[in-house]
């Protein structure tokens, strides 16, 4: 296995995780973090392959990465003004018990 | 010795991220998830995107900090515990971790079994410096900059409506 293949094992498992994450908690701001890190190993990949292609000066991949990071945090903003509107609805940022008192 | 430092931040960062998906305390799983951040921030130093790398960091640092205060402004207890089983949910924490590991195993056989990735074997000499960047950024990327900014601005103005608003909380 060469390095690149390695990192990008890593960065798949770094998307799992994210995964994982977002899906196993209930609290909403560990569910949001999972999101972000999904969108880092997204990220991750682009600087691999742009780091790992043959004589490629182009910066696209890079330019790229900087507008998934600013969209990153425009989506995490978003997030948080809908999180402090749940909470002042329903007094808690816990997922499960939003569910329970939707029914 | 490039390889030694790719290996060692992996593993940090895989603990970090692991300690952030079993750790009970909200706190503690915020804190480790921050270190994973960072972790990913010196990943993309090392692979010489400075630019990227301070980037990286202040946007999810940032993320972290705000995540950080709304664990402290809206504390509740009990503390949302991975081993803790809900009487509505038993499951759903191994179901979540079941998909994870699903996901990993079928993008790691994929990595694995490509033909292509056997080609990509050594790092290439690249300039990413701040100065290259912001060249490229004005001279063939300035509309998809622009297009940004305005995204940002309109995230700015819908943040400051959504929390203006006034709902009365639930009994």
């Amino acid at each position: 296995m060469n390095l690149l293949s390695f990192l990008l094992l890593f960065s798949a498992l770094i998307f799992a995780s994210g995964l994982a994450l977002a899906l196993s908690r209930h609290h909403a701001l560990l569910v949001l973090g999972g999101i972000e890190l999904m969108l880092n190993a997204a990220n991750l990949n682009f600087i691999l392959f742009w780091r790992f292609a043959h004589g490629n000066q182009d910066l696209s991949a890079l330019v790229f990465v900087l507008f998934a990071l600013a969209t990153t945090a425009a989506e995490a903003v978003v997030g948080f003004a809908l999180m402090r509107g749940v909470f002042r609805h329903y007094r808690t940022l816990n997922t499960s018990q939003i569910d329970l008192q939707k029914e | 010795m490039t390889i030694v430092l790719f290996i060692l931040i992996s593993a940090l960062t895989s603990l970090a991220i692991g300690a952030s998906v079993v750790l009970g305390r909200l706190l503690h799983s915020l804190l480790a998830m921050g270190a994973s951040f960072a972790l990913i921030a010196l990943l993309a130093f090392v692979l010489n995107t400075p630019f990227i790398c301070f980037a990286q960091l202040l946007t999810f640092l940032g993320i972290t900090a705000v995540m950080l205060l709304f664990s402290f402004l809206h504390d509740e207890a009990p503390a949302d515990s991975f081993f803790q089983h809900t009487p509505e949910k038993p499951l759903l924490q191994w179901g979540g971790v079941l998909i994870g590991a699903s996901t990993f195993a079928l993008l790691a056989y994929a990595l694995i079994a490509s033909p292509t990735l056997k080609g990509f074997t050594t790092l290439t000499s690249t300039e990413s410096s701040p100065a290259h960047m912001g060249r490229v950024l004005t001279q063939h990327h300035l509309l998809s900059l622009e297009l940004l900014a305005l995204l940002l601005g309109a995230v700015l103005v819908g943040t400051t409506i959504l929390t203006l608003i006034e709902r009365h909380p639930r009994a």
